[in-house]
């Protein structure tokens, strides 16, 4: 304290007025902004709280047990595979394709390499692999559906069954229902080719899985009885032929829409087994266009439906590749 | 990164409240982003009479500005005036302490806190305290009289004090809007910051800032304000006036003083005469135009011989170089410069705004609020050096956001 203190009082100034207000004196513009200004300071304290408590729980953690976040950084072994598919594949088909090292690390997982590894199988259209610490991998799957199935010899080996998915895709197929697979048609005229470790797509069959899918939703009894589909006039005359248990030759014309062609066809089966003076049909052509249907007659009359046949007697013609 | 603070200058007049928004960059430059005007009630002479009213226009006008320029206003400076306002000159001096008669900055603050302490009555607050130049040994030393040599050390303050009540409605208008207010500047020299220059302060010069309540005015002497004063006659007393003396209503009278008022009688015809409205509509009146600046004149008369008579012995027409310089709205009644001339004794001309400002805003009647913002962004330019940088700034920021 100065010697001048006690003789020079300082007079009062205008900043001694106390600025706070009440509430209720205030605008309601006035109040809003209190209310604004209130909520950001609130938002903040609570911000820098919680910034603060886990800055405390990370101090305490590293002073008291350092390893747990040492080993959830980098060493944590895999201890889980989490797996979400919208198909039939299995956790077990997981685990044998990445086939992970015993004790692998979490963080040391090369995501991009097990990720082809997935895809490569032709039955997973697309994977994605997440790591969820500590110790977790999941492993996300959209799979192909099977429109067709088709039956190969593979570099001399003995012939076995793959499908074939809307896009062409062709693979061995995992997890499938045997119902499922045997109400597949199969699939002839075609020819397959090497491309890498599997086999390249095939072109057209897109165009088959719709006239598949239009006979199953609306004729599913004709789709029943469907046993091989043909594509080798496909790229030349624009027809799929169908082998059914009804007609030994069913020609299909990709100009007009299926939904018609369907429907003629199984008008025309009706109308030829009310009348079994006709004979068996050889041949129904719904290529031409229009409402005519040519059909050829050259057998017995139609009859109900015989047994189902092996594959084997279906598959004449059976499509080799060389490696 | 530039760091802006948006600041806002509100002068809650008799007649209107006019608030202006100023982007304040780095502490240092100023852009002006936003105007807001509003229609003032609940004020008489310059004087909150009624909270709520008073509250509502300022309010109105501070979310005007602040739409206008897009941004919320963070801290405002008030303009104050008012026939509450008072000021007086004290003075001190010191001997020297040192030894070798060296001025300290101890001596500084001695005689400065000497010079500002004096009680004031009962219910009356410091607004301002404007300080006159040091004289060492009758030596005028100007503002710094450091390590200079001598041995008595004088000051003395020009102190404007107010009622603690007005001031306080005044403040407490402001802060129903949730705004800080970062200072009070009288409305006098918040105008003479932005109309006179250096040299006119130095040659001298005295602002008359001639409002709708009041009349502010300031005398620059030696380089900084010698003297302040508020008269509670405006432009609206001239008004007032008309309406009795020609027996028409307010909104009449008010209407004839902008188009017929003078500041000095010029019209010899004494039957000339002048339409109320001229439309030729039912009511319509006439009048003697001698007699409507007859009236005005003698007000305005009247009101600079009021200033001059306040201002007393410190108003030497020689030592007032610059003129005096006429600014409010009521200073575009024509020939009130004239009548200003003849009662100062010395030039006088309109005080213009600089070329910077806005256009609609280079009116006199916007000087006092222009000359807020800019004594509101010096202030702040002058006081931020002394503030420390670092995490000074953040903890300040994070509580004033409850301000």
């Amino acid at each position: 304290m100065s010697k001048f203190d006690s003789v020079s009082p300082v007079a009062r100034s205008w900043r001694d007025i106390p600025q706070s207000v009440a509430p209720r004196v205030m605008s309601a513009e006035g109040r809003r902004r209190l209310v604004f200004s209130t909520g950001k300071l609130a938002a903040t304290c609570f911000l820098a709280a919680v910034t603060l408590w886990g800055g405390i729980e990370i101090w305490r953690t590293l002073e008291t047990a350092p390893q747990t976040l040492a080993a959830a950084s980098d060493r944590e072994p895999v201890k889980t595979i989490e797996l979400r598919t919208d198909g039939v594949l299995d956790l077990d088909w997981v685990k044998g394709v990445v086939a992970l090292p015993r004790n692998a690390a979490l963080m040391e997982l090369d995501l991009s390499a097990l990720q082809a590894r997935l895809v490569s199988s032709g039955q997973v259209r697309t994977a994605v692999l997440v790591r969820k610490f500590p110790s977790t991998l999941v492993v996300t799957l959209q799979e192909r559906t099977p429109v067709v199935r088709i039956r190969a010899a593979l570099g001399g080996a003995e012939p076995s069954d793959l499908v074939i998915a809307r896009d062409g895709t062709v693979y061995a197929g995992s997890g499938y229902n045997a119902e499922l697979i045997d109400s597949l048609p199969w699939l002839a005229g075609v020819r397959l080719a090497r491309a890498g470790d599997g086999l390249a797509p095939l072109v057209g069959v897109e165009t088959l899985a719709e006239l598949l899918a239009v006979t199953q939703a609306n004729a599913p009894g004709l789709y029943r009885s469907w046993k091989v589909v043909d594509l080798s006039r496909l790229s030349t005359d624009g027809e799929i032929l169908v082998q059914s248990d009804a007609v030994p030759e069913v020609i299909f014309g990709t100009r007009d829409d299926f939904f018609t062609q369907v429907a003629l066809l199984d008008s025309t089966i009706e109308q030829i087994s009310l009348n079994p003076a006709l004979g068996r049909p050889s041949r129904i052509n719904l290529a031409v266009g229009g409402r005519q249907v040519p059909v050829a007659f050259g057998g017995p009359a139609l009859r109900a439906p015989a047994p189902t046949p092996t594959p084997a007697s279906y598959f004449r013609p059976l499509p080799r590749i060389s490696l | 990164m530039s760091k802006s603070r948006f600041i806002g200058a509100v002068e809650i007049g008799t007649s209107k409240v006019a608030v202006l928004v100023g982007e304040v960059v780095n502490g240092r430059s100023l852009n002006l982003i936003g105007f807001g005007e509003c229609q003032s009630r609940g004020v008489i002479k310059g004087a909150v009479a009624d909270f709520k009213a008073a509250s509502d226009a300022a309010h109105s006008a501070l979310m005007s500005a602040e739409q206008s320029a897009g941004v919320r206003i963070e801290e405002v400076y008030l303009a104050q005036t008012g026939a509450h306002l008072e000021g007086f000159y004290n003075e001190a001096s010191v001997s020297v302490s040192a030894a070798d008669n060296m001025v300290s900055q101890v001596d500084i603050d001695t005689v400065c806190r000497l010079a500002k302490s004096k009680a004031l009555p009962e219910g009356r607050m410091v607004v301002h305290n404007i300080r006159r130049p040091f004289y060492l040994d009758g030596r005028m030393v100007g503002s710094n009289p450091e390590h200079l040599v001598g041995q008595r050390l004088d000051v003395g303050y020009w102190t404007v004090h107010g009622q603690e009540n007005r001031i306080a409605d005044n403040i407490h208008v402001i802060r129903g809007f949730n705004v800080r207010v970062g200072d009070l500047i009288l409305s006098s020299l918040a105008a003479g910051a932005v109309l006179t220059s250096p040299q006119d302060r130095q040659n001298g010069a005295l602002v008359i800032d001639v409002g709708a309540g009041t009349t502010d005015f300031v005398l620059y002497r030696d380089g900084g304000a010698f003297l302040t004063g508020v008269v509670p006659v405006g432009g609206g007393h001239l008004t007032n006036d008309l309406a009795l003396g020609l027996r028409v209503t307010e909104g009449q009278a008010e209407k004839l003083k902008l188009r017929f008022g003078r500041g000095t009688v010029l019209s010899k015809d004494k039957t000339e005469k002048v339409w109320l409205n001229g439309d030729f509509a039912i009511g319509d009146r006439q009048f003697p135009k001698h007699t409507i600046e007859t009236i005005t004149s003698a007000r305005t008369w009247e009101l600079l011989e009021v200033v001059r008579k306040k201002l007393g012995a410190a108003f030497v027409p020689e030592r007032c170089g610059a003129g005096v310089i006429l600014t409010g709205g009521t200073s575009r009644l024509p020939g009130l410069t004239e009548a200003a001339a003849k009662a100062f004794g010395v030039a006088v001309h309109i005080g213009e705004l600089p070329g910077a400002v806005d256009e609609k805003l280079r009116e006199p009647a916007f000087a006092t609020v222009t000359g807020l913002l800019n004594y509101g962004a010096q202030s702040r330019a002058e006081s931020a050096p002394a503030k420390r940088a670092g995490t000074g700034g953040f903890i300040k920021k994070l509580f004033a956001v409850g301000n």
